[in-house]
């Protein structure tokens, strides 16, 4: 068992949430979760949502993995988003939190030393373990409900499938006339042989396994049979299932609810990996104080709170519940002021009261699942992407089909068709009516909020009540700040939108959620009818116009004068000149005259230009101009200005060299240096404290490493900046002020309308017109500002790989990042990744509408302290989840109350809503939800109760009769019934087993390979291998040449070098027994790499060497490279047969990019 | 060059038997590597499977080359008979028993996983 303290020298857990109290817990978590794991094997993490469960537990996997590097590992996530999230996680983790390279947990590149493999089912986690079992699975729990489709030949290609892997499977094993449990587990009776033993599986919502075997559905059966868990009552034939059982050596559950009412919930899940034995107590009929001592024994729960003030306030007491139904004034219910609407709620409550009191549904309904709680429109089911029809998202609540379907909407269906043929319109619902009203001036405040539905139809109908309250608002704002000569042009199209709106919803397919886009990765942003806003602001806009669209196009056309508006003047920067002087202080600074200054940019600068172009745009001409005066002074110059033209050029400019460029650049090209952009103006001293807000400078860097940072830093910041500019909410300004001084909408080719310098004035006086007033309605500069302001944690959140890509491509992605954006969201079926990712940033959506898909996993906390369960869950658990969304370490809340000095007021705390019609029976269930949250609460933090089971379903005839006694909020101070036990932190292992001087002695001595001559080798390196990686050629003794790529590694602890040779392009599936043959004379692997992909090779030779005594490294490492580059020669000369003699550059680009973890 | 190795075959689940070593591993399965000296290096070779106990498995050839991306310390090819074969090496110079037994375990671990995928059989 290890220490706290040897711990911290492997583990840094403040990083990304700042040191101190925080980053000490997650430490803590993750020493006593090790040690937890090794003395019993299994752990339960069931800290509060939000705390980071995730770190904890990879934290405990760092541990592991660093005192065995062979510690193999298995994940497995609720669903796809979440399976994603947390090979992204694992990696920030690695490069973040592990101190250094290990070559154990983190490799001598900063990456996971294990490759991350994500299967999207268990057959391709079958074909991945079998390919090589020593990497990082991870897997979805809905995948061990084994989807088999509904005929034979789907079960037989499942079969097929399996027999790839395990050809030895016999057909008895897999019996197609069995029926369909049966099949299914043997099927994972199969899966299981297959797998490896993991030395932990890592189970994320475990809850939703708290069924266990007395689940009605096969998914908790398959799980177990795939994780070895003998029935005894029915085991499995050893012949038909050689090496058949345990596969899990321990196993590491993750939730914050854990259970819902008893303890048995928590036995079920050990039971499934065959971890329960030793606690049957906890589904023993025993007093409840002994079942906590036996969970105690292996589960932790960690409570949080915010210190507001000086005084610690746990969840249940900075959470404002909005208990009493209403959403407008708090604690009062949702009034119905309308006759007809209370009259319309009356007739369906009459609907609803005789539907109930049927024979067929006992006086009972299930929880949320009564449509008319949600909508009074007619309700069709709804195909998702299973090709499955559904009424309500977690339709498994309740086996009964009508259920399911939801009981009251076939009346309420009659009720909604008969309603608009006698009244020409929509049944009103006052509940989504006070829902829409009190969401709608969100886009005036800028604060999100998250709506949570049961009904998946509801998502659309709020999504369209709400994008016509947006429609409404922006035209008004149109009117209001356009020229008043634009105004019949702005009507007219205001009446084309209206139309087109009106055609498409008529068209089906064309609803809001339509990601096709998104799946086939594409970038291109079709606009589309929802709001006026994609209409006009977005994809290409009514043509003829001088749209939103048009002028978005504009900033990123090169020929357009708004080509480099947002463009850096690096050049005038870095001289500290001003526009008109930067050549001279260039030429000074050089010291030759200015002529001579110009001439050599001039014949530097070509070679940044296309030799296609006819004319050089704009933007083109800026960006030859910076690189080769940049390129100019990194050589010609002296001292600092020196050294950072040269990180600058490298960093930013390098890459835009062309290999087809002109030959001549025109001598006017100078004249761009002289360019004032929006940066170049924000550096100015009269707009210091502008810049301060939206675009801060970093501290003076000290050296080389630190500009380079400073520098990289300020080119995202800014490219984040002005995407969000011209992109969302922020852009509606950006246009008024493109549009400003125009006298029509109507346009007039791309360079009608005034000048880049003319629009820069108007923006930043609009800029500055809103700093001046910080009490104007949301607008372009709050929106920058929040972007400025917690920059670091939008990157972290959204976009990590930011950190380190390629400054070419890092515009590319936060392009991505932002474009699309919708004012209001809605998700259902699947979780569409791009809108949750702008919803964890400021500006839109600013409303997002889910049904439970976003319950889990997603982090939707970072901009975002309100939530809305306007369609309930059916157990505390889930509405716990939810909330947890927004309810995290970092998140809006957290950062608003933290630094608040007095008492907070009503709208400082987070918000939570819940909506509904006290004069309905949907006040039953949820008294019986808020009841059953504050339950969980006490059987969690206090003592335990002795609740009756869960119940899905409300009694209305028991339960109406009762006098309604609201449902009290707890408002003491948590305290946790699990924390952490004392003997868990008590471990022996104080020292690690390796230094962190291994990483740079490794360094030291891999960097040594590229100065030797490697014995009597003859071979030259190319330049820019990496620190990590040497790419060369080869010169054989039959005078031929063989490219290689050396990659440093490590294997079990072991520091490895791993030597790569293409043999060429061959397409080895096409004839594989050719190149079998071919390579039975030599004792070095084959590799092939099966991909569509456009690739130089794709059949290699490869091989490792151990590194040992560093003396000894030389001799090691040429025998690697002479074994592997002489047969790599003798296999291009086999299988080619022409001759040919490859060199190195013909394969360089895919060489660089060995070691990446592919396939 | 000279190196004993055979001195360094003495550990947890390990024999020796001329010039093989069998590594027995904890799930009661076993995996014979047959090892041999060149001058500059061990070479160590095992027996995945026979050529008849694979001789129906779809796209063999395939399936060892991407393996061989994957794995490290140990490669799979088919050898001129159609018998599934496992290599590793080592350099001798400078090698020490750690290194030694880690790349034994290595192919004997991955060659006998590679068996039972194949063949469902504990053979070699």
């Amino acid at each position: 068992m290890i220490t706290l303290e040897a711990a911290r020298e492997l583990l840094d857990f403040g990083t990304r949430i700042g040191r101190g109290s925080r980053a000490d817990e997650q430490l803590k978590g993750a020493v006593a979760l090790h040690n937890i794991l090794r003395k019993q094997r299994v752990a339960y993490l069931a800290d509060e949502v939000g705390m980071g469960k995730t770190y904890v537990a990879l934290g405990a996997l760092a541990l592991f993995r660093h005192f065995d590097p062979n510690f193999r590992v298995l994940i497995i996530a609720p669903r796809e988003n979440i399976q994603s999230k947390w090979q992204k996680e694992l990696s920030n983790f690695v490069a973040n939190n592990v101190r250094f390279s290990d070559l154990r947990v983190r490799a001598i590149d900063g990456r996971p030393s294990r490759a991350l493999v994500s299967c999207r089912d268990l057959i391709e986690l079958v074909r991945e373990v079998s390919l090589d079992p020593n990497r990082d699975f991870f897997t979805r729990m809905t995948s061990f409900s084994l989807m088999l489709g509904k005929n034979a030949d789907d079960w037989r290609r499942k079969r097929d499938e399996l027999r790839e892997v395990l050809p030895w499977l016999q057909d008895d094993a897999l019996d197609l006339r069995s029926n369909k449990d049966l099949f299914k587990r043997n099927v994972a009776r199969a899966i299981c042989c297959a797998l490896p033993p993991f030395d932990l599986v890592i189970v994320d919502e475990a809850h939703n396994l708290k069924h266990g075997l007395q689940s009605s559905s096969a998914r908790n059966r398959v799980l177990a049979e795939t994780f070895g868990r003998q029935s005894d009552a029915d085991p499995p034939s050893t012949k038909m299932f050689p090496g058949y059982g345990p596969r899990a050596k321990r196993v590491l559950f993750l939730s914050a609810t854990p259970l819902e009412e008893t303890y048995r919930h928590i036995w079920n899940q050990l039971d499934l990996f065959g971890m329960a034995d030793g606690f049957d107590d906890l589904k023993a009929d025993i007093p409840e104080a002994r079942k906590k001592e036996v969970a105690a024994q292996f589960l932790v729960r960690r409570v949080t709170s915010i210190r507001i003030a000086d005084v610690d306030h746990t969840k249940n007491m900075y959470r404002r519940e909005w208990r009493a139904g209403g959403v407008l004034k708090h604690d009062d219910p949702i009034r119905i002021e309308d006759e007809r609407q209370r009259l319309i709620v009356a007739l369906v409550q009459k609907k609803v009261s005789e539907l109930l009191g049927g024979k067929n549904f006992k006086r009972s309904f299930q929880i949320g699942m009564l449509a008319s709680f949600e909508s009074f429109l007619e309700t069709t089911r709804l195909k998702r992407d299973t090709e499955e029809e559904t009424t309500f998202d977690d339709a498994g609540q309740t086996d009964e089909a009508t259920e399911r379907d939801g009981l009251d909407v076939r009346d309420l269906n009659l009720l909604a068709r008969d309603y608009r043929k006698t009244f020409d319109r929509e049944l009103p619902h006052p509940k989504m009516d006070a829902l829409v009203d009190g969401l709608s001036s969100t886009w005036q405040t800028g604060r999100k909020a998250l709506v949570f539905v049961r009904r998946v139809a509801s998502v659309k109908e709020i999504k369209r009540k709400l994008d016509e309250r947006y429609d409404a608002w922006l035209l008004d704002s149109l009117r209001t700040r356009l020229p008043p000569a634009m105004q019949p042009e702005l009507e007219r199209l205001v009446e084309r939108y209206k139309r087109e709106k009106h055609q498409a919803a008529d068209t089906p397919g064309s609803g809001p959620e339509d990601r096709s886009a998104e799946k086939e990765g594409k970038l291109d942003d079709s606009g589309g009818n929802d709001t006026f806003f994609a209409w006009f602001f977005r994809g290409e806009g009514p043509k003829g116009y001088v749209s939103g669209a048009n002028i978005q196009a504009r900033f990123i056309q090169a020929s357009s004068a708004y080509a480099t508006f947002f463009a850096d003047n690096h050049v005038m920067a870095l001289l500290g000149a001003q526009p008109g002087t930067v050549l001279i202080s260039l030429a000074t600074v050089l010291g030759m005259s200015p002529a001579a200054a110009t001439e050599k940019i001039q014949n530097l600068a070509a070679r940044y230009l296309s030799r296609k172009a006819q004319d050089i745009p704009r933007g083109a001409r800026m960006e030859a101009a910076q690189a080769s005066a940049l390129e100019l002074l990194s050589t010609g110059a002296q001292g600092t200005i020196r050294q950072r033209a040269e990180i600058i050029w490298q960093d930013r400019y390098r890459a835009s060299q062309l290999s087809e460029h002109a030959k001549a650049a025109p001598r006017e090209i100078v004249n761009s240096l002289e360019e004032s952009t929006f940066f170049t103006e924000l550096r100015r001293p009269e707009h210091a404290a502008l810049r301060a807000l939206i675009w801060p400078a970093g501290d003076p860097a000290r050296d080389a490493d630190g500009y380079r940072r400073q520098f990289r830093e300020e080119i995202l910041r800014a490219q984040l900046l002005s995407t969000a500019a011209r992109l969302g909410h922020a852009f509606i300004d950006l246009y008024v002020c493109a549009m400003a001084g125009r006298s029509t909408l109507v346009g007039r080719g791309a360079e009608e309308g005034g000048t880049a310098d003319q629009l820069l004035k108007k923006y930043f006086d609009r800029l500055e017109a809103q700093r001046a007033d910080p009490s104007s309605t949301w607008g372009a500069l709050a929106e920058l500002r929040e972007i400025a302001t917690h920059f670091d944690l939008i990157i972290d959140v959204n976009a990590p790989e930011l950190k380190n890509a390629p400054l070419q491509e890092s515009a590319r992605l936060i392009a991505s990042l932002l474009r699309r954006q919708q004012p209001v969201g809605g998700m259902a079926g699947q979780v569409n990744k791009s809108l949750v990712r702008q919803f964890r940033m400021p500006g839109y959506p600013l409303v997002l509408i889910t049904t439970d898909v976003l319950q889990e996993g997603e982090d939707l906390h970072t901009f975002c302290s309100a939530i809305h369960h306007y369609g309930i869950s059916w157990t505390p658990s889930a509405m716990e989840q939810r909330i947890g969304r927004i309810d995290r370490v970092r998140s809006q809340t957290d950062r608003r109350l933290s630094s608040l000095d007095a008492d907070p007021q009503g709208e400082d705390w987070l918000q939570v809503y819940y909506p509904y019609l006290s004069d309905t029976v949907e006040v039953l269930q949820v008294d019986r939800v808020l009841d059953g949250m504050n339950k969980f609460l006490r059987l969690m933090h206090e003592e335990l109760t002795t609740a009756t089971q869960e119940q899905s379903k409300v009694d209305v005839a028991r339960e109406i009769l009762r006098a309604r006694k609201p449902v009290e909020k707890i408002r003491s101070t948590l305290k946790s019934s699990f924390p952490v036990p004392d003997w868990a932190l008590a471990g022996t292992e104080t020292t690690l087993a390796v230094s962190p001087g291994i990483e740079k002695e490794l360094r030291t001595r891999f960097a040594a390979l590229r100065q030797s001559k490697l014995g009597s080798m003859d071979l030259d390196w190319a330049k820019d291998g990496g620190q990590d990686r040497l790419v060369g050629t080869v010169r054989l003794a039959n005078h031929r040449v063989q490219p290689v790529v050396l990659l440093l590694r490590s294997d079990q602890g072991l520091p490895v070098i791993r030597c790569v040779s293409p043999i060429g392009r061959t397409e080895p599936d096409a004839n594989p027994d050719l190149i079998a043959a071919r390579a039975t004379g030599i004792p070095s692997r084959i590799g092939a790499i099966l991909t569509k992909e456009e690739r130089t090779y794709d059949l290699t030779v490869e091989d490792d060497v151990l590194l040992g005594p560093p003396e000894q490294d030389i001799t090691r490492v040429s025998l690697l490279i002479r074994r592997v580059a002489e047969h790599a020669d003798f296999m291009e000369r086999e299988h080619f047969q022409d001759g040919r003699d490859a060199a190195l550059p013909e394969f360089e680009g895919d060489l660089r990019k060995e070691g990446d973890h592919e396939g | 060059m000279k190196v004993n190795w055979r001195a360094f075959c003495h550990g947890k689940q390990l024999s020796l038997d001329g010039n093989e070593v069998t590594v027995n591993f904890e799930n009661g399965r076993h995996h014979r590597v047959c090892i041999e000296e060149t001058e500059e290096t061990i070479e160590l070779h095992a027996l995945v499977a026979k050529a008849a106990a694979v001789k129906t498995v779809a796209d063999l050839p395939l399936r060892i080359w991407r393996h061989n991306r994957a794995s490290q310390l140990v490669g799979f090819r088919q050898n001129p008979r159609g018998a599934v074969v496992a290599n590793g090496w080592l350099a001798k110079a400078g090698l020490s028993k750690e290194e030694f037994l880690a790349v034994v375990r290595r192919v004997a671990a991955e060659s006998d996983r590679f068996e039972f995928l194949l063949t469902g059989r504990d053979a070699e």
